[in-house]
């Protein structure tokens, strides 16, 4: 975790707080967070809900005193030696991702203080404005500033003489916290493995009987299985006998696991989940889906505690419940393969014995990393997944 | 009636004199002689020898005397002549006068007029043309007052009297004669005009000059001359330059959001210097512009007098740097 975004202050500014108290919730690159306060006292924020902060800067005082609370925001120095600032806690609960980039560089512009105080208000960046002012008319002055807003004033209003012009409304939507973690991770994903997606249709008309059929026990099961736990038992079965699937690859070495850790995908209203199942090839059916059914509950709940995400040596991602018949996953690094199935489709189909059928199709496919997982290896994991799916009592076997 | 700043002067140590016994004068020259510029005229003869005399040579002897006769009950108001002459009574000004109600508790009251006559006056070469209030801005516990007309002259000189805390009063050489309409009912009204409290001389709209002392008629006849071009200048007067009127002056620089400062003590580490490190300090966001000085020459003051003209900001000057501020 190298920074995180307060979401809300659970105290008011000034509120006398006890220790342990959950005075803040805040964002960090996978999860909402409470944080509990480690001191007692009077409560002065610095940081607003909303800013993101990096590891390590004070976001609030505390002070023992309302005294030294008066003495704090009475436009006095922090009576740093009373009091301590809390800071986010800098724990790790995932390998620290990859540095963003470092911001470019700004140029220097040389303005007024009122000009600035303006540029800021209106929110324009004085690097837009043409300067004119100073000796050498190289100074960005109030009266630039006004030229340059009432420039940009009468901009639109020469296009307005064009028919029918709509105007449009533009939302700026600061992409922070879980959200921004989500883009960094797609883009380095793509940048740095050479993923390769394959897919084949699969007769699931077996599987889904069988899924009927356990929904039927549901009662004697104790939890009601979904066609989502079938497959993900049965990439399990699959990953044991492929372990160059069921791998980590950080571009050295490949860590091949014997046990699957296995990533689901969640989609959430704050962004994808992907909650990890410990050791899924180890549980039986109704424990999968139990803890299927869990991460998934907690993950739309923004529940999921620190871990829970990280680790995982394979992901699933179901997209079955939309009009979707395949598409092609982004890996999940440092993992070298996503499973993905599409919706389930009613289709004419030949069986053994020649003969026209209607058949349930589902489209099940790949994406591996092709530096560490060839065709030859992805060929046999299909093969094997085809076969466990259209052989489905295989699966609880 | 016209009243000469010095009769302002003159008639608020009679007022004031009239209305507490306690009120002494001494100095060099100020009894039978009246004050080398005639402001302690007549103050023998009215209050006789026990409240008015003359004194050696000795500055320091007149300010340190004066110090303990004022914590031990009376209210000396003592004269040093030249402003020049305060260097010779620094410490007991800088020490005593300043710190010493901070240092010896509140039972010690230290109710202390110094006057000086201060500024270039025509040809009194460099130790005698001193502009000292910057000196002495550095000094904490002192009360610093500059009048720059008749009015202000006789209302500061009575609060300062009645101050139970050391003023250090300057008064500019080249004002003594200057004269002033003020209406009879209000000049002889008793009227005092608070310490600590600027006057906004003329109100205008685009820069805020902030004008000391001699330096205040002639930005007012500065700024007459600008705004016949365009350019509307507001002369502040802070009298006090200490404790200084930020809010006065503040809340005109929120207004016009450029401001200079004109003294007539040199540039370098003068009275605009302080104010525009705080200005820069307490106003940066309302400033569109470099705050600028306008001060005398860094060089002895010549005894020339084209030279020692040359020498002190006038009209012209003025109104070429508030031009140039407005390019």
């Amino acid at each position: 975790m190298v920074e995180g975004t307060i979401s809300e202050w659970k105290a008011a500014e000034g509120a006398l707080i006890q220790k342990g108290d959950a005075i803040m919730e805040y964002e960090n690159e996978k999860n909402t967070i409470e944080y509990e306060s480690v001191h007692g006292g009077y409560l002065h924020i610095l940081e607003p809900a909303g800013e993101t902060v990096e590891v390590g800067r004070p976001i609030a005082w505390v002070t023992e005193t309302k005294e030294e609370y008066d003495a704090l925001t009475g436009g006095g120095a922090p009576a740093a030696a009373e009091s301590a600032p809390a800071a986010v806690p800098a724990r790790q609960t995932a390998p620290a991702p990859a540095e963003a980039p470092a911001p470019q560089g700004r140029r220097h512009v040389r303005a007024t203080g009122l000009a600035r105080k303006m540029a800021r208000e209106a929110v324009i960046d004085l690097a837009d404005v043409p300067a004119g002012s100073g000796p050498d008319g190289r100074r960005v002055a109030a009266r630039d500033v006004t030229a340059y807003l009432e420039s940009r004033r009468a901009a639109p209003a020469a296009a307005s003489a064009v028919p029918a012009a709509v105007e449009d409304e533009v939302t700026a939507i600061p992409w922070t916290g879980v959200r921004k973690t989500i883009a960094r991770n797609m883009m380095t994903s793509l940048q740095q493995s050479a993923q390769c997606t394959a897919m084949c249709e699969v007769d699931v008309t077996e599987l889904l009987a069988l899924r009927r059929k356990l929904v039927e026990g549901e009662a004697y099961l104790g939890c009601r299985v979904t066609v989502n736990d079938l497959l993900c038992m049965a990439v399990c079965k699959v990953l044991k006998n492929h372990p160059t699937v069921n791998a980590t690859f950080d571009g050295k070495t490949l860590y091949s696991h014997k046990h699957v850790q296995l990533s689901l995908a969640v989609a959430t209203e704050g962004g994808l989940m992907v909650p990890v199942i410990k050791n899924a090839d180890t549980l039986t059916l109704t424990e999968l889906s139990l803890a299927a059914k869990d991460l998934g509950r907690r993950a739309r709940d923004k529940a999921l505690r620190n871990g829970e995400q990280s680790c995982g040596t394979c992901t699933v991602s179901n997209v079955g419940m939309f009009p979707i018949d395949m598409s092609t996953p982004i890996l999940n690094p440092p993992e070298v393969g996503i499973f993905g199935f599409g919706r389930t489709t009613r289709k004419p189909g030949y069986l053994p014995d020649g003969t026209l059928a209607p058949r349930e199709m589902m489209w099940v496919y790949l994406t591996f990393d092709h530096r560490v997982v060839d065709g030859l290896e992805a060929g046999k994991v299909f093969k094997d997944l085809q076969y466990l799916l259209e052989h489905p009592q295989l699966i609880t076997a | 009636m016209k009243v000469p700043y010095v009769k302002a002067i003159n008639d608020a140590l009679k007022e004031e004199m009239r209305r507490d016994g306690k009120i002494v004068v001494y100095g060099e020259d100020v009894a039978e002689f009246g004050g080398i510029f005639g402001e302690t005229r007549g103050l023998l003869e009215e209050f006789g020898p026990k409240r008015v005399r003359n004194t050696p040579i000795a500055e320091t002897a007149i300010v340190s005397s004066a110090v303990g006769a004022a914590i031990t009950g009376l209210r000396p108001c003592v004269e040093l002549m030249y402003a020049d002459f305060t260097m010779v009574a620094f410490t007991e000004i800088f020490h005593l006068v300043g710190k010493w109600r901070y240092m010896h508790g509140p039972e010690y009251k230290l109710p202390l007029v110094i006057r000086c006559a201060s500024g270039a006056s025509n040809g009194a070469g460099s130790e005698h043309s001193n502009v000292v209030e910057s000196l002495f801005m550095h000094a904490p516990g002192l009360t610093i007052i500059t009048p720059s007309c008749a009015y202000d002259a006789k209302g500061l000189l009575k609060s300062a009297i009645r101050s139970d805390n050391p003023v250090l009063f300057c008064e500019p050489k080249q004002l003594y004669q200057a004269k002033q309409e003020i209406a009879d009912d209000v000049y002889g009204s008793d009227y005092t005009i608070p310490i600590g409290v600027a006057d906004v001389k003329r109100p205008g709209r685009d820069v805020t000059l902030v004008a000391i002392g001699l330096m205040v008629p002639r930005a007012l006849e500065a700024a007459e001359k600008l705004s016949a071009e365009g350019i509307e200048v507001e002369v502040i007067d802070p009298r006090t330059l200490a404790p200084l009127d930020t809010d006065t002056i503040y809340q005109s620089i929120r207004k016009t959001h450029r401001a200079a400062i004109v003294e007539e003590s040199g540039k370098t580490a003068g009275i605009g210097a302080e104010l525009i490190a705080r200005f820069q300090e307490e106003q940066y966001d309302e400033l569109d512009g470099p705050v600028v000085r306008i001060a005398a020459l860094d060089v002895p003051m010549p005894y020339n007098i084209p030279m020692e003209k040359y020498a002190i900001p006038d009209v012209e000057r003025i109104c070429a740097s508030i031009r140039a501020m407005m390019k």
